[in-house]
This record gives structure tokens, sequence and C-alpha cells, in this order.
């Protein structure tokens, strides 16, 4: 089944996971977009009077070390670590298309060239690599999203590649070519649109992932500057509190680990529709 | 299979050389100076005069290539340079840390195969049954819990509630269990998934249902028929954990006041301390890269298709 009629189906209710997938990022979403006006108190605002308050009344989940509402810094922040991602996506998705797109529609050389240079960038450990590029660049959440885009965009371009070049191949690319159709054009018109569709489900099943990696990092100070609500940023924070004031720690580490199972829910689930001899395994 | 394993090291060095020329030059295009960093760490206020006379001491005014051909003649006799922080030869203080986090990556790999392959093997022995959707439950809230938040709750649960482990710091058994757990959760289940998977691939091939229908018992079908080739993509699968193994680590540690490596890294990345980034970036990527020889190896002597193909490509 190719990948359009798979993706045209219609979405079938016999497939829950596919559905909470979709219902929880779309949530995501909403409260990334939206969150400013959901929050029910600003969410940086200092009260050093009400610090480290229990839940109550007007702060449903309590105060943190600065007074600030525990609930409107969990929704607010999940522009920033939710953004933060999807940038590091774009940039990833960016670089791997435009790397493995060359490498595998010139082929020969250059490909060869492309592919030794993915070839030492891989040779790394990934987190090593970030740690070396925030080195490089100085820490901040723009040079953590670069870094971890860094460390990640040669397993993409070595994925694009393989894509492409089986592509490149097929009966209906050739005939466009004998039909006298450019280089570019075949690749815009015939190769890109046939592998978008492997690439974004690729691409959905690593957003937990990424995430993962780009809060690890806001979570050991690297990223984020402080007053920002970022959930990684917020469980830093809140580390000298575990003994006392647990939930400021539980809930944005709930957070991460709910925005990543939604996009693993939804990348799995979309793996299975595309793939149906997967199905159930 | 010597030639096979001896050729792999020899290419090893080209690698290497790859890799250090990369992170020297990333280090020298970089856009602040050194010498400022250096300055900064060193509490010298940044006249001109110091700046020239560090430029100076450190090789900076001298051009990029000569730099690199020096530092890499340093490097081969094991010399990395100053810390720009504490003073010290670099490797002599990673080499210091490097231990620890060295027993808790391996400590965390071994837990991640011990674990993962009885948990694959049970999920696809009883597929669609109960055992299979325990499995299958675990490993997927396993691939999505962040590692260090995993390490609080545990550290909550185990030191705080029940008080049966000391929440921080190096000493018996005791003191590993949650590192450990928190550091393998992550690849134990992507590795128990993909065995399940790769057992119900090798499962559904022809020669296996031939093997049933000649009425082998169930116990050589598993054994000689299915195992057999649903081992390999887990040994590739295990190479690629042993980075994330080292990233989960270096991260973990930190929240056991774990005396590895990984805190010395955070404070060099965010003072920017050129020469102990530049060590412990090339340090780590050597351990994994004979790491993945190893796995290469085990790979080519459980499939000999691949002696060929690794020697050729």
């Amino acid at each position: 089944m190719s990948v359009q009629s798979a993706l045209r189906q219609p979405l079938r209710l016999r497939r829950p996971s596919l559905m909470i997938g979709l219902a929880l990022v779309g949530l995501l979403v909403l409260l990334a977009l939206f969150g400013h006006w959901i929050a029910p108190h600003d969410p940086d605002l200092v009260d050093l009077s009400q610090r480290l308050q229990a839940p109550d009344a007007s702060h449903w989940l309590g105060t943190d070390h600065l007074g600030r509402d525990l609930l409107s810094r969990l929704i607010v922040g999940t522009r920033l670590s939710l953004g933060s991602v999807m940038l590091t996506l774009a940039l990833v998705l960016a670089l791997g298309l435009a790397v493995g797109g060359v490498a595998g529609f010139v082929g020969g050389r250059t490909d060869l060239l492309l592919m030794r240079l993915c070839d030492m960038f891989m040779t790394f450990p990934t987190l090593v690599l970030a740690f070396f590029f925030v080195t490089l660049l100085g820490t901040g959440l723009s040079n953590v999203i670069i870094a971890i885009a860094l460390s990640h965009w040669a397993w993409y371009a070595r994925m694009v590649r393989g894509l492409v070049i089986t592509q490149r191949g097929r009966e209906y690319v050739l005939a466009s070519r004998l039909a006298g159709a450019s280089r570019w054009a075949r690749l815009r018109q015939h190769v890109l649109p046939s592998i978008a569709g492997p690439l974004l489900v690729l691409a959905t099943m690593d957003i937990g992932h990424m995430m993962l990696h780009v809060s690890g990092l806001s979570f050991l100070g690297l990223g984020v500057a402080p007053p920002s609500a970022e959930w990684g940023v917020m469980i830093n924070d809140a580390k000298e509190f575990i003994w006392t004031q647990p939930q400021l720690l539980l809930l944005p580490g709930l957070m991460i680990f709910f925005s990543v199972m939604a996009f693993n829910l939804l990348g799995d689930a979309l793996r299975d529709r595309l793939d149906p001899t997967q199905e159930h395994r | 299979m010597l030639r096979y394993i001896l050729l792999r090291l020899a290419l090893l060095v080209p690698v290497m050389l790859g890799v250090s020329l990369l992170v020297f030059v990333l280090l020298h295009l970089g856009s602040t100076d050194p010498a400022l960093d250096y300055l900064r760490l060193s509490h010298i206020p940044p006249t001109d005069a110091a700046i020239a006379e560090v430029r100076h001491t450190l090789g900076l005014d001298r051009p990029l290539y000569a730099q690199y051909l020096s530092w890499l003649w340093n490097a081969v006799h094991l010399d990395f340079g100053i810390s720009y922080i504490t003073g010290r030869p670099v490797l002599d203080d990673l080499l210091y840390y490097l231990p620890a986090t060295l027993q808790l990556g391996g400590l965390a790999l071994a837990c991640t195969l011990l674990l993962s392959i009885p948990l694959g093997l049970l999920a696809a022995r009883w597929q669609g049954r109960w055992p299979d959707h325990a499995v299958r439950a675990v490993t997927f809230l396993g691939v999505s819990m962040p590692n260090f938040w995993l390490a609080f709750l545990l550290i909550a649960l185990f030191s705080l509630w029940l008080g049966w482990l000391p929440p921080l710091g190096r000493g018996g058994a005791g003191h590993l269990v949650m590192p450990v757990l928190a550091i393998a959760l992550m690849s134990m289940s992507i590795n128990a998934r993909l065995l399940r998977a790769s057992l119900l691939e090798a499962g559904g091939q022809r020669h296996v249902t031939y093997a049933r229908a000649r009425g082998l018992p169930e116990r050589y079908v598993w054994r000689d028929h299915i195992l057999r080739n649903a081992w390999l993509p887990l040994v590739t699968a295990t190479g690629m954990h042993i980075g994330e193994l080292i990233g989960g680590a270096l991260v973990i540690e930190t929240i056991f006041a774990w005396p590895g490596v990984g805190r010395f890294a955070v404070s060099a990345v965010l003072n920017r301390d050129f020469p102990v980034m530049q060590c412990f970036t090339l340090l780590l990527t050597g351990l994994l890269m004979i790491c993945n020889l190893i796995v290469d190896v085990c790979y080519a002597w459980l499939d000999p298709r691949s002696r060929l193909e690794g020697v050729n490509a």
C-alpha cells in the first residue's frame, strides 16, 4: 500500500491508539497556542509571600520557591517545551533533506563525501556531541536547539538518502526523465512527495526522543534561562524541594512524560497504518 | 575472523583522525576567542597585552594547521593540555572521574540485556496473551519516561517513602540500583520491543512452519529456527544503545551526586573550558567506537554473511 493511500484511509476507531495519540497531541498544541489565556495566574509573577504554598483554592497545584503558580507555569511551559522540539525537528528535517537528498540524487563522489561526513557525526555519542556544541555556542535555548539538531541530522540524512535512492530508480521517475524532465523537476515533483510520508512518520516517532534530549539539557541548566517556564528547567528548579514539595518536581515531569507518550502513540499508530505487515507487532 | 578484527582496528585510526580534526576545527571556528575564556577563568583582566600574551602561550597566534598538528602530536603522547579552571592536565582529571561513569554505564548495559531478553522472549512466546500485553505496556511507558524524572521518582519511592536505598553518593551495591535502573529503562524497553518484533518476524518464516509441520518439538523450533535468526537485530540495536547509555549516565550522575565525569563535563560546558571539552568529546567518542567495534565483531561471529560485507564496505 502506498503512503498516500494509507494516509487517506478513513480513520478507523478500531485502532484507538491513533485517535488517542491525535487527541493528546491536539490538546498539547492547543495548550501551546492558547496557554497564556487559559492559565489562571501570571506564570512569571514572583510573590515571595506566597512561596511554596500547598495546593489551595487560588493556586490549585500550589506555588514554587518564588511564589509562582505551578498550574500556570505547567500550562504556559507547553509552548517553550513543545516549540523548542518542533524547531529542532524542523532544523533536523531541513538539514537531513538537504544533505540526504543531494547525496542520494546526485550520487557519485558527492554522495561518498557527504556520507563520510554523516559517518563522522554518527560516531559521537549524541549527548556528548550536544555538550560539545553547547560549549561552542554558549548556553541558552536557541543554542541547545541548534546543538541537538546538529547531533541528530546525520541519521535523517542517511534515511533520506536511502529513501531517495529507492525512489530514484522507480520506473515512473525514469519515465519522467525520458520525457525530458530536469533533475530538479524530478526531485521536486516525483521523489520528494513520495518520501514525505515515510519521513513524517519517522519524524513523529522521533519527536518524543528529541523532547527527552531537549528537556534533559534544560534540566542540566544548559538550555532555557531560569525565569521562563519550561518543564525541564522547572524540574531542575524544584530539585531541592523533593523532600518537602514533591509535586513541584513530579508534575513537570509528568507533562514531559505525557507529551512524549502522546507522540509515541501517534508515531507507532502511523507506522502501523503505513506498513500493515507490521500490524500487531 | 582475526583478519576481520585487525582490519576493523586499522580502520579506527583514520576515523579517529577525522573526528579529532572535526572537533578541533569546530572549536576554533567558534565565535569566541579561547584566550578570553582563559583570562576570564583565571581571573586576569582582559587587557590587550594580556590577551596577546595568552594567545601566544596557548599557541593561538599560529596558523590553524600548525595548531592542529602540534595539538595532535601532543594528543598522541597523551597530552591534551591544561584545564582552564583547575589548571591540571585535562586527561588526568577526566581519567580520575571516568571509571565511576563507566561503572554506571557498563552496569546499565548489562541490566539492559539481562532484562530485555527475557521480556522480549516472554512477549513473543505468549503473543496476544496477558504476558505480551504486560510487557508491551511496561515497555511503552519505558520509552516515554524522561530518565532524569524517573531518577527522582525512584528516589521518592525507595529513599523517601520506603527508606530502602541511599539517595545519594557512591558506596555499596545499594547506591547502584537506582541510577542503573534510571539509565537502563529506556534502552531496555526499546530492546525488548525490538526482540519481540524480531522473534515474531522470524517465527512467521516458512521454514519455521515447515519445522513445525515436520513435528519438531516446540523447544527445538524456537532454539534452532527462530532464536538464531532473531538475535541479530538485537546485537545491532545494542550497539546503538551504548551511546545513549553513556549520555544517560552523564545526566543521571548529576542527580545522584555520583562522582563521575558528568558533573565535571557540565561545569566545563558552562565555563567553556575548551581543552576539557575537546578531550572529553574525543575520549567518549573513542570509547563508543571501541564498543561498536566489539559489537560488530560479535555480529560477524554470529552472522558469517556480514564478514565479507564489513570488509568490502
